[in-house]
């Protein structure tokens, strides 16, 4: 097996939230080494095609597409790999490189989600079961880097609540915030238009969705050219706010920053006083290790744990692979007969958001039911998508169906749900005892489904989307995901969580793992509670917090 | 298509025609190349899956003579919406699991009739027509994403951007 020089830090998977954390650890002057799974990807291969990126995820190709993780609905049933799903990608830049990117903050609420809950609506406030808790630190302590994050890598969007004064041009809802977005949202368009206004006559609150995608040139990087080809490919004009363009080019320049693509991670190994010495990884088909005095762990939520599992650490309180849980993403529909949206180019985050109907900014007493969903009235509608989404009171095939697809394509209008699922006792993530990936690793295993509570909530908050699409003057709203839950998705939480107690979590409230004092875990795969809205940003901030964490601490972390 | 015998690609194509049946309102499946697109698919990216298609379309076939006294592919139109329907209920006994063949069977035609043509299908972009789809485009304008304006212009693929696709 080929060793290594020995590193300072050796980071698995240099994605989202790595390419964030490679920043402040270089700039320190530690020696980093990143090992990657896929390679480097440019904005003129995977993009402008529905079939080679949202129908066959080719920027899964290196890894993700061979090791897709099984689902169960409990642990009676036989697990088996979903045909609903949202596969992640691999590359520098990781999946945020082939993500819609909407790119919200959480709201406050969020991280105190079991204590509020409970204050408001009574011990009986959350369902039996729920491991639902709080974050171990506030808003206001994850606010600099929120701020930091939206500054580097360029969001668009519309501040609500600047240092408290609230701006009803942005999100109302919104936490404060130390300053304005550094860039403004991505431009309006007939459709965002139509809805925002259906949204003030209901009196909601609607706002610009904050997009992670530059809506003019930033920092000598170019602005969106609304394409209409966004999720699920790479960004044809270089618009994304990804960490492969900027972030990581400048951690490389530093000099402190060695990547290694195409490499595999298969275990991390420790030495005998407890702490990780490396990590092992197939490059090429050869075996190799990279040595390191610290390991940060960073190859999102199903690949964290399963390295954790594979490797037999972090689990000293049994608690590795728990608190799973997803969104319920619902895609819906409408019909607005006679009108031509053109809503069939733009972004997903090219959109008009409310988050009146999010987190606890309604009252749920009686609903049976706590948390929500922001959602968003989006553009982006591409032909596949629009012609496989047909409403159920219509053939799907045949000469009925391609009539209705002639008169109504262009009338059709799409929203998207991200519903918070609760995490309970019984839905974890652990390794699946037959299927394995090429290598012969047993994938991931998810096991999950749907509560009352999370019940409660679908048909709650598709009632208020059914009553926006009616007031922007749609006739018919549909749903184009089924009601199952999404186990494997790109929102995925949970399984390293975070927190003050070694009994209920993993990683303590800066990452590090309880067990081993130099293993740090970054991602949603941290996060106590999920929120009713898009990880990236939020995993970002965390992940920035982190790493400046790891830096202040090195004598400690680093062992000296 | 090492899988798919030449009977088996004559059942698929005429699946994939009633799918996306010929008629008023634009071509079907077969002048948009939609059955080439498919043996394509099942050639390469999604050869794994041929040797289960192939017994897919001879459940059909079977089903077919059973029902209406011929293979799939000679019996008529309304014979064949028959079939196709009781597989979509998952009713066919010659095929396990009808709703998921049948729903693989449906992706396939739309891939072919509504994806690139790069892929080989959407023959002349008539797919992206009968949608209204704008086409591949670099950059759209403001006006272009407004309420009722007609979005004129020579419809592109992916063939109009040399440099671009993998």
């Amino acid at each position: 097996m080929t060793r290594s020089r020995l590193a300072d830090v050796v980071v698995v998977g240099l994605g989202a939230t790595a390419g964030v954390a490679v920043g402040p650890l270089t700039q320190a002057g530690l020696e980093v080494v990143a090992l990657e799974a896929g390679d480097w990807h440019a904005r003129t291969d995977f993009v402008l095609d529905e079939i080679e990126n949202d129908v066959r995820n080719g920027l899964g190709a290196a890894k993700v597409n061979h090791e897709i993780p099984t689902w169960r609905r409990d642990s009676l049933e036989a697990a088996a790999q979903p045909w609903f799903r949202a596969l992640m990608s691999n590359g520098v830049g990781g999946s945020a490189q082939h993500s819609p990117a909407q790119y919200f903050r959480l709201l406050p609420w969020h991280f105190r989600e079991r204590s509020a809950s409970l204050e408001r609506y009574g011990p009986s406030a959350l369902p039996e079961g729920s491991t639902v808790a709080d974050w171990p630190y506030g808003y206001d302590e994850l606010e600099p880097y929120y701020d930091r994050v939206e500054w580097l890598l360029g969001v668009s969007g519309k501040a609500g609540n600047l240092g408290g004064r609230i701006d009803a041009a942005g999100n109302v809802f919104e936490g404060p915030r130390s300053r304005e977005y550094p860039l403004p949202p991505l431009r309006r368009t007939g459709f965002t238009e139509l809805t925002a206004a259906a949204a003030r006559e209901l009196g909601w609150h609607p706002f610009p969705t904050a997009a992670g995608i530059r809506s003019q040139p930033y920092a000598g990087l170019p602005g969106c050219t609304y394409c209409g080809f966004c999720a699920f490919g790479m960004c044809v004009a270089d618009a994304r706010g990804v960490t492969s363009l900027g972030p990581i080019p400048a951690a490389i320049e530093t000099g402190r920053l060695r990547l290694v693509t195409s490499a595999r991670a298969t275990r991390i190994e420790t030495g005998t006083d407890g702490r990780a010495t490396g990590v092992r990884y197939l490059e090429g088909g050869e075996a190799r290790f990279q040595p390191a005095r610290a390991v940060i762990v960073a190859g999102y939520t199903y690949e964290n744990v399963r390295l954790l599992l594979l490797s037999g650490l972090g689990n000293g309180g049994g608690q590795v692979g728990r608190h799973f849980t997803t969104h319920n993403i619902v895609f819906a529909s409408a019909l607005f007969p006679g009108r031509r949206l053109n809503a069939m180019s733009g972004g997903a985050a090219q959109g008009t958001s409310v988050d009146d109907w999010e987190g606890d900014n309604f009252d749920h007493a009686g609903l049976g039911f706590v948390g929500g969903s922001v959602m968003q009235m989006c553009m982006e509608q591409k032909p596949i998508a629009l012609a496989r989404g047909t409403p159920p009171s219509v053939p799907r095939w045949g000469a009925a169906w391609k009539a209705w697809l002639h008169e109504h394509a262009g009338s059709v209008g799409y929203a998207i749900l991200q519903i918070e699922q609760l995490t309970y006792e019984d839905f974890v993530l652990d390794l699946d005892p037959v299927v394995q990936d090429r290598e012969g690793i047993p994938v991931i295993r998810t096991t999950l489904d749907f509560r009352e509570n999370e019940r409660n909530a679908f048909t709650f908050l598709t009632d208020r989307l059914r009553e926006w699409f009616r007031a922007a003057g749609a006739t018919e709203t549909w749903f184009t995901t089924p009601l199952m839950p999404l186990a494997v998705s790109s929102h995925a939480y949970g399984g390293t969580r975070m927190g003050e107690d070694p009994t209920r979590s993993v990683v303590d409230p800066y990452g590090i793992c309880h067990d081993v004092p130099n293993l740090i875990v970054l991602g949603a795969s941290t996060f106590p509670s999920s929120g009713g809205r898009n990880p990236t940003l939020t995993a970002q901030a965390v992940a920035w917090r982190t790493a400046d964490h790891v830096v202040e601490r090195w004598e400690r972390i680093g062992g000296g | 298509m090492p899988e798919l015998t030449a009977e088996h690609g004559a059942v698929l194509a005429a699946v994939l025609e009633r799918l996306l049946p010929e008629d008023e309102n634009g071509p079907g499946a077969m002048s948009l190349g939609v059955d080439a697109y498919a043996f394509g698919a099942l050639d390469g990216a999604l050869a794994h899956v041929a040797p289960w298609v192939s017994t897919v379309l001879d459940g059909l076939s079977t089903a077919a003579e059973r029902l209406h006294g011929s293979p799939f592919a000679g019996v008529g139109a309304a014979a064949q919406d028959d079939v196709l329907g009781r597989l979509e209920r998952g009713e066919l006994d010659e095929v396990d699991d009808g709703a998921s063949a049948f729903g693989f069977l449906h992706h396939l035609m739309l891939e072919g009739a509504f994806g690139d043509p790069r892929h080989g299908g959407n023959r002349n972009l008539a797919g992206w027509r009968l949608l209204g789809f704008p086409g591949v485009r670099l950059e759209v304008t403001a006006e272009e994403q407004q309420l009722e304006v007609e979005v004129g212009g020579r419809l592109r693929s992916l063939a109009d951007y040399p440099d671009l696709g993998r």
